[in-house]
């Protein structure tokens, strides 16, 4: 078994950067370490590139992380975005919200895919049933909530859904860039969330 | 300039991640860059090597010398593994640099995407 002190600088820098106990460990991580995998390099700055953006402010960046993390089941993540946003000044309600989207959407997401998959009319007219009172007047914003939405949607694969966001921000009047560095978020996230957990 | 020199130790971590190499130079002897590293607590633990170019000749060679007084001016070359360079940035002497531009050039320009699902029909195929 690996020690934390004997990760590597790269390793050892980034889990500081994530605010990770001092003896944390993971196995996915041995694995890369063990195998002094020029990964961690590459995984490290793209966590760190897509942590700074120019079209998503530091509360915004902080907020879709708990979401995305919520949606991964990660809660390595989930503790280090809770942490950030409510330092970049999100109040509990809006990290709650955070959370909650991320939960309705991975239920719309297995809903409105089967939908799209199987393509019948009868299945359009029953009445879905499920509750979706956050969308209503969403306290992180209706734009905001609907990159959320986007970023889960697209990490779940579910295209309809995915494009219906992307048509809605574009509407409300959101910019490509923005669409575009959330979802490489979303990535980077979902890719960092298989090594650290 | 010590407080430029320090700012890219502190950033030494992301250069390394990025599989690059940083070499300070400037037209002092070795014996003033050490004086430096040990009275800066910033320098002590630099951690990368620092060139003397005493005679100047890197800095005239590099088109950084200035005519009349001869001081080199600040400039940051970034060189790829072919020899090549592939940026260069000057300031004036009294402009700091920025190390989050360098590495913002530094992330533009080495190669990302290599997954073929960028590939176009009819584009050559990827040669890493």
């Amino acid at each position: 078994m690996e020690l934390t002190q004997s990760y590597s600088e790269t390793t050892q820098e980034f889990l500081e950067f994530l605010k990770a106990d001092k003896d944390y460990r993971s196995d996915a991580l041995d694995l890369l370490e063990e195998g002094k995998s020029r990964y961690l390099a590459d995984l490290k700055v793209n966590f760190k590139n897509s942590f700074e953006s120019e079209h998503l402010s530091k509360k915004e960046v902080a907020l879709l992380g708990v979401s995305l993390a919520v949606n991964a089941g990660n809660a390595f993540l989930r503790e280090f975005f809770k942490g950030n946003a409510q330092s970049e000044g999100a109040s509990p309600e809006e990290i709650a919200e955070a959370a909650g989207c991320a939960s309705l959407l991975s239920a719309n997401n297995v809903f409105y895919r089967f939908r799209h998959f199987v393509n019948k009319e009868k299945y359009n007219e029953i009445p879905a049933r499920i509750k979706m009172n956050i969308m209503g007047r969403p306290v992180t914003g209706k734009e905001f909530f609907e990159l959320m939405s986007l970023a889960v949607s697209a990490v779940n694969g579910c295209e309809m859904c995915v494009k219906a966001h992307e048509n809605s921000l574009i509407e409300l009047g959101s910019k490509e860039e923005r669409i575009f560095e959330a979802v490489r978020l979303a990535s980077v996230i979902t890719s960092t969330s298989k090594i650290l957990y | 300039m010590t407080k430029e020199i320090a700012e890219f130790n502190k950033s030494y971590g992301e250069f390394r991640d990025r599989s690059t190499n940083l070499i300070g130079a400037s037209t002092d002897s070795e014996f003033v860059h050490l004086a430096w590293r040990k009275n800066h607590d910033d320098l002590r633990d630099l951690k990368f090597p620092m060139l003397a170019d005493t005679s100047k000749s890197l800095a005239e060679e590099l088109g950084i010398l200035e005519v009349n007084e001869k001081i080199a001016y600040r400039a940051t070359f970034i060189i790829d593994p072919q020899g090549i360079v592939r940026w260069v940035s000057v300031y004036d002497l009294n402009v700091g640099r920025s190390v989050k531009e360098v590495i913002r050039v530094l992330d533009a320009l080495q190669t990302d995407e290599l997954c073929p699902c960028n590939w176009e029909k009819g584009k050559e195929t990827i040669k890493a």
